[in-house]
């Protein structure tokens, strides 16, 4: 009985104990996309943004989002992201059995990585860096070989059913030259995303780390193993969980992620723990 | 570094404009695919690498557009010949921002419009609104959708055939008006005015129809709040008497205790409430608990969830409230001095209301009753509880309500900081007032003000909604004239096939003219539709409730002018009054621009910009008064003026003056107390009792100080009902003793969709159209039933109603072992783990059949008829035309049916018409049903 009314917090913890793999070592990118990279020469002026001072950065409270989509459907409106196609989707997984359930919630979108291996694989050279490590498109450039979608450890890539370009979160950077947050930032009910500069101690993103840090003592990483340096850092019970329904490498984000006829497959314990976000200090 | 980087982009676009030149580079390696080995390719120019020969085979066919170019969600990237950044760098350059107030729900965020030329690009949360803080949930954000729809109405059009059959001609303004007018004048002739009625869903333009009403002279202006908070209201007004509205103090909480709430889904108070509560938890670290039959995100985000039976919130709370007293944690100072229980009768009261007791009912051990309990009063005051519909919306949920709002008192966080608090101002800071209204009509109809319900309309008015149709039906009124606004009966309406009966029906409701932005399944049974500016278009001073607990005054404001000829009421109605005469025009003698402008002439001035009034909202959207929050209002001290003339009473303290209460002694003199008959926290209402039996409460509404409170209508004589002076609980008896397939049905709403306004936005449509039944493992596997089987449930009429409401019983009711059957319907099931197995659960907003082509999961429309009224030509939206992903073209055939295609099935169809006796809320979650697995 006692077990049974332990709070969320301690519960959660019960709940996704099973799946909490030892850090996995870390290795420089995955051997199937590393074969698709493109030689070093070519992309290494694409991977180094234009110096500005400024190191961009996410921060995702988990613990705050109630996965009310209004980061996602922001986005939308921002980018006219067709239907069918995400920029940024919000993830659902129910744990446990009745009567002890909870429902996590994460958002996601491009973890904007350091070592990004979309910018690697670009056979055309569209995917580089804007100011600050943005991880972007150049539409001049790109003619849609998805090769990006097959290495992108996270989904976060999908190709414009039209224009047959690749897609992905630009951290609203027309909107940051005007003065504006990313659209799915300011929006947000929880207060669970925050962008900014990293290097900036007072900037907003810098602060909520820096809190979320010293309440839960450290922060995760969405499959850090991947070796990609993700510009994106999460607090909360939720990452370990979600990740199981986050898309990989040659996946997009699905309409049928939020798909109610799924909710019960996706809830129901899984066979392998597959991999599992860790402590990572950032 | 810099530098380099704008050297590569430069080279890239001299490049590509050589390329784009027209010619082909022939590089038949191309980018050389994703086993480009070719070192040497590396040092070729980055354009050398585009495979044109691919990109020109690979390409998709463009979008087709209408003259209005792209429309929302149209995403046109450039391609690789075309010169242009995407995202647009230049997107916000030259764009105007223009304040503006949400309207997808009732919780009227704050936003702000940013527009280039008549084009409205983006909507964004206001940060100046103090209450939503800048924040927008993500109906907000598909505004767009609303706005630029193709199958939007555009212009006013005329039934052809007959009513309900579909078809349409597009008519003039001038000959809808002279219409509407021949008609209303008739009814004002006639010398029954209130055979006008009025129905309005969600509206936030009050001064403007009651403005029109008023001046017609009729009172039947009907309302959804029944259907909505009634119960919620009820109780509050018992306790307070100044207000129907708890507002909780999350923010600075260190409890929450919540039963049943949705907030962070839905709720009245959504974003700016659900914003706080995060706040308090993790800013204050608070801790929320939620007791709910099914796992909302509400409770699945909280701290703990418990399901207890269906509408056993009530007696979970009193034995709550039993275990505080046997504690002995509970505020005595508090209960002595502000309530006008002793707390010797507060025991008495709940001695049977036991932790043991509550299990027997609600399945939660007493133990955890007892736990949530002491961890409440521990955290006392700083502590409340939150509640609404879960556990209102039930037969006995005026119970429930005002059990759980004891459960504040009883530990004293009444008012306090981080408590259970309220405002007297409904929102708009009553330094603005709208320019002179007309006397108020003074006409009495049964639709509006039905006896049976003895809370309905005393405080203020929370008219019956649910009841309209069934007394039209049964001639108990009958309409020679129907004006619905923003209203979709037929889909949110409990009883679907009764609201479709009567609103065909040209006996019950003789001329019917529906105002709204799109056709919905009310516009169908309407002889003329007038389209409606949507909120993007028009003006309104605007607020609600404040969780800062002060008042504030909100603009809305046209962004853009209204597409096609749609319309608001403030722009139509004078010219409605001007054609009926009769001195009706005299009440519209500013234009709409005056009028707003005198409205919002109290906003005082901004010192940094020199702006005030109109002016000062036009570039703010939003301003909030320099006020105390609205804590402990009754520890005010009454000044000498005030007492100057009053009288106090010796036995009980009160304070008069000519007769009304402005006050009580208390040990440290005189102060305001509580706007209640005792000036007290009322536990014990005498007002209730008396209100319920029909006796004279003149006296009890003098000393309340709230004097506009109805002494209740000679109408009402005749329909006694006996109403519990004290806190207490029962369960309806069609819950006793379920048999085995046998489940109690229960609502509910999503994230992204208010209940019948939103299946329209391709944006939230995409995130959430089908509603399958939710059921527990346990209970499905008792069934014989796995994920995505279908079943049959058949919904039966309240055991509790037929009992104590026997003028809604109709003997048409087919009985089946015991039941009336109301309705059956075919759904597919979800099992899911977060659900009690005695609940089956279904979403409300899904099922249209009506509301354009998004709202049926249609990529083009089925009909034809009703599109005379819209512009799709010039509105063309290519992208959910292509890319609409969920469109179900099975015809209802569950072996071709795929599962998240379609646009859901309407819960409301098996809903009966069920008032809660007392106050006349809709009982949304306390219908049985059964069920039967079916192939």
């Amino acid at each position: 009985m006692a077990n049974k009314e332990a709070d969320r917090r301690t519960f959660m913890k019960a709940a996704t104990a099973g799946s909490l793999l030892p850090i996995v070592s870390r290795v420089e990118g995955d051997e199937a996309s590393s074969e698709k990279y493109q030689p070093e020469e070519f992309w290494r002026d694409r991977m180094a943004p234009p110096e500005d001072g400024k190191k961009l950065g996410w921060f995702v409270d988990t613990r705050r989002c109630f996965g009310c989509h209004a980061c996602e459907v922001s986005c939308k409106a921002e980018n006219d992201v067709p239907l069918g196609n995400y920029i940024r989707q919000t993830f659902y997984q129910d744990v446990g059995e009745y009567p002890q359930v909870a429902r996590l919630f994460m958002p996601m979108s491009c973890q904007h990585c350091e070592d990004a291996p979309c910018i690697k694989a670009c056979p055309c050279g569209a995917l580089h860096k804007e100011a600050g490590g943005t991880v972007a498109i150049d539409y001049n450039t790109c003619c849609g070989h998805g090769t990006c979608v097959e290495v992108c450890p996270y989904g976060a890539i999908y190709l414009d059913p039209v224009a047959k370009q690749a897609v992905k979160c630009h951290n609203c950077y027309h909107r940051g030259e005007a003065g504006m947050e990313p659209a799915c930032v300011p929006t947000c009910p929880s207060e669970a995303l925050y962008f900014g500069d990293l290097n900036d101690p007072a900037s907003s993103v810098s602060t909520a780390i820096r809190e979320a840090e010293e309440a839960e003592g450290g922060l995760q990483q969405l499959r850090p193993e991947k070796g990609t340096q993700p510009r994106m850092w999460f607090a909360g019970p939720a990452p370990v969980e979600v990740e199981k329904v986050v898309p990989g490498e040659g996946e997009s984000y699905q309409p049928g992620a939020y798909d109610i006829y799924n909710w019960s497959q996706s809830s129901s314990p899984e066979e392998d723990g597959s991999t599992a976000a860790e402590v990572n200090d950032k | 570094m810099k530098s380099e980087q704008k050297e590569r982009r430069q080279f890239l676009r001299l490049g590509l404009a050589v390329s784009g030149a027209g010619f082909v580079l022939g590089n038949t390696h191309g980018c050389g695919g994703p086993d480009g080995e070719d070192p040497e390719s590396s040092k070729e120019p980055a354009t050398a690498r585009i495979d044109m020969e691919k990109w020109k085979r690979i390409r998709g066919r463009a979008y087709e557009q209408g003259a209005f170019g792209a429309m929302p969600g149209v995403c046109e990237l450039p391609g690789p010949l075309a010169k242009r950044d995407w995202p647009d760098r230049t997107k916000y350059k030259g764009a105007r921002k223009v304040p503006g107030m949400c309207q997808l729900c009732s919780t009227v965020c704050g936003i702000v419009g940013y527009v280039k030329g008549d084009r409205l690009l983006k909507i964004e949360g206001n940060p100046n609104d103090p209450n939503s803080r800048g924040h927008l949930c993500a109906r907000g954000q598909a505004g767009l959708n609303h706005l630029y729809h193709p199958e939007r109405l555009l212009f006013p059009m005329r039934r052809v055939g007959k009513r309900g059959e579909g078809k349409w001609k597009r008519i003039s303004w001038d000959e809808a008006l002279d219409e509407i007018a021949a008609k209303l004048k008739a009814v004002r002739q006639s010398g029954r005015p209130e055979e006008f009625a009025f129905h309005q869903g969600r509206q936030r333009s009050k001064d403007a129809l009651k403005r029109f009403l008023d001046a017609f002279g009729t009172n039947t202006q009907l309302s959804h709040r029944a259907l909505c908070s009634g119960n919620r209201r009820a109780a509050n007004l018992t306790y307070l008497w100044e207000s129907d509205w708890d507002l909780n103090d999350v923010e600075h909480s260190k409890y929450i205790l919540n039963f049943g709430s949705n907030a962070f889904e839905a709720h009245q108070g959504h974003v700016p409430f659900a914003t706080r509560i995060q706040n308090g938890r993790f800013k204050n670290g608070a801790k929320l608990v939620t007791f709910d039959v099914r796992l909302s995100n509400t409770a699945g985000a909280s701290d703990e969830w418990f399901a207890p039976f269906p509408g056993t919130d009530g007696a979970v709370a009193l034995a709550m409230s039993h275990a505080i007293l046997a504690e002995g944690l509970h505020d005595e100072v508090f209960l002595k001095d502000w309530t006008n229980v002793t707390i010797r009768e507060l025991r008495e009261q709940l001695e049977e209301f036991t932790p043991a007791w509550a299990e027997s009912v609600s399945g939660i051990p007493a133990e955890t009753i007892r736990r949530i309990a002491i961890e409440f009063a521990e955290a006392a005051p700083a502590c409340t509880t939150m509640c609404n519909r879960g556990s209102s919306a039930h037969i006995n949920g005026y119970y429930n309500d005002r059990a759980i709002g004891l459960l504040n008192a009883v530990v004293g966080s009444v008012g306090k900081k981080g408590g259970w608090c309220w405002s007297p101002w409904g929102g708009l800071d009553p330094v603005v007032k709208p320019p002179t209204m007309p006397p108020g009509a003074k006409t009495w109809s049964v639709l509006e003000d039905p006896p049976e319900y003895p809370l309905a309309n005393v405080w203020r008015r929370m008219r019956v909604g649910e009841l309209i149709y069934l007394y039209l039906l049964q001639g108990r009124a009958k309409l020679q004239a129907y004006m619905t606004y923003n209203l979709d009966s037929p889909l949110t309406w409990p009883e679907e096939s009764l609201t479709q009966q009567v609103l065909t029906d040209e006996d019950c409701i003789e001329f019917h003219v529906c105002i709204n932005c799109f056709y919905n399944e009310t516009a169908h049974y309407a002889d003329i539709v007038l389209p409606w500016a949507t909120y993007l278009e028009r003006w309104d001073l605007d607020a609600r409730g404040s969780y800062n607990l002060k008042p504030y005054v909100g603009l809305r404001t046209p962004m853009v002018k209204p597409l096609g000829e749609s319309r608001d009421v403030r722009d139509f109605f004078p010219e409605l009054a001007r054609r009926i005469g009769g001195g009706m025009e005299q009440w519209y003698q500013e234009s709409v621009e005056e009028y707003m402008e005198q409205w919002a002439s109290g906003v005082p001035e901004n010192p940094r910009t020199g702006k005030r009034g109109l002016e000062r909202l036009l570039e703010e959207g939003a301003w909030e008064g320099e006020r105390e929050p609205f804590y402990e209002p009754y520890n005010i001290t009454l000044d000498g003026d005030q007492m100057e003339g009053a009288m106090v009473d010796p036995e009980s303290g009160v304070i008069t003056r000519d007769g009304v209460g402005i006050g009580i002694m208390q040990e440290g003199g005189a102060v305001r107390g509580f706007k209640t008959p005792s000036r007290k926290f009322e536990i014990r209402s005498m007002f209730v009792q008396k209100i319920g039996r029909n006796e004279d409460c003149s006296e009890l509404i003098a000393k309340s100080g709230v004097t506009r409170t109805k002494n209740r209508h000679a109408n009402h004589q005749g329909h006694d009902r006996e109403v519990d002076p004290m806190p207490s609980w029962f369960q309806p008896r069609e819950h006793e003793n379920l048999d085995n397939d046998e489940l109690v049905m229960t609502s509910f709403k999503w994230n992204v969709h208010n209940h019948g306004r939103t299946m329209n936005l391709k944006w939230l449509a995409e995130i959430v159209h089908s509603n399958p039944a939710w059921l527990n493992p346990a209970t499905a596997a008792e069934h014989g039933l796995t994920d995505g089987d279908w079943i049959e449930v058949t919904s039966f009429y309240s055991r509790e109603l037929e009992e104590r409401s026997p003028h809604l019983l109709r003997e048409d009711l087919v009985e089946e072992n015991g039941r009336r059957v109301i309705a059956t319907m075919r759904v597919p099931v979800v099992l899911m783990e977060g659900i009690h197995p005695k609940v089956i659960a279904m979403s409300n907003s899904c099922g249209h059949w009506q509301y354009t082509s998004v709202a049926q999961a249609r990529r083009h429309p089925a009909e034809k008829g009703p599109l005379v009224g819209s512009d799709g030509e010039t509105y063309r939206d290519a992208d959910w035309e292509r890319n609409m992903w969920w469109e179900d073209t099975s015809d209802g055939d569950p072996d071709r049916w795929r599962p998240n295609t379609g646009k859901g099935w309407n819960q409301n169809r098996l809903m009966p018409i069920a008032p809660d006796p007392v106050s006349g809320q809709q009982a949304y979650h306390d219908t049985v049903v059964r069920i039967r697995k079916l192939g």
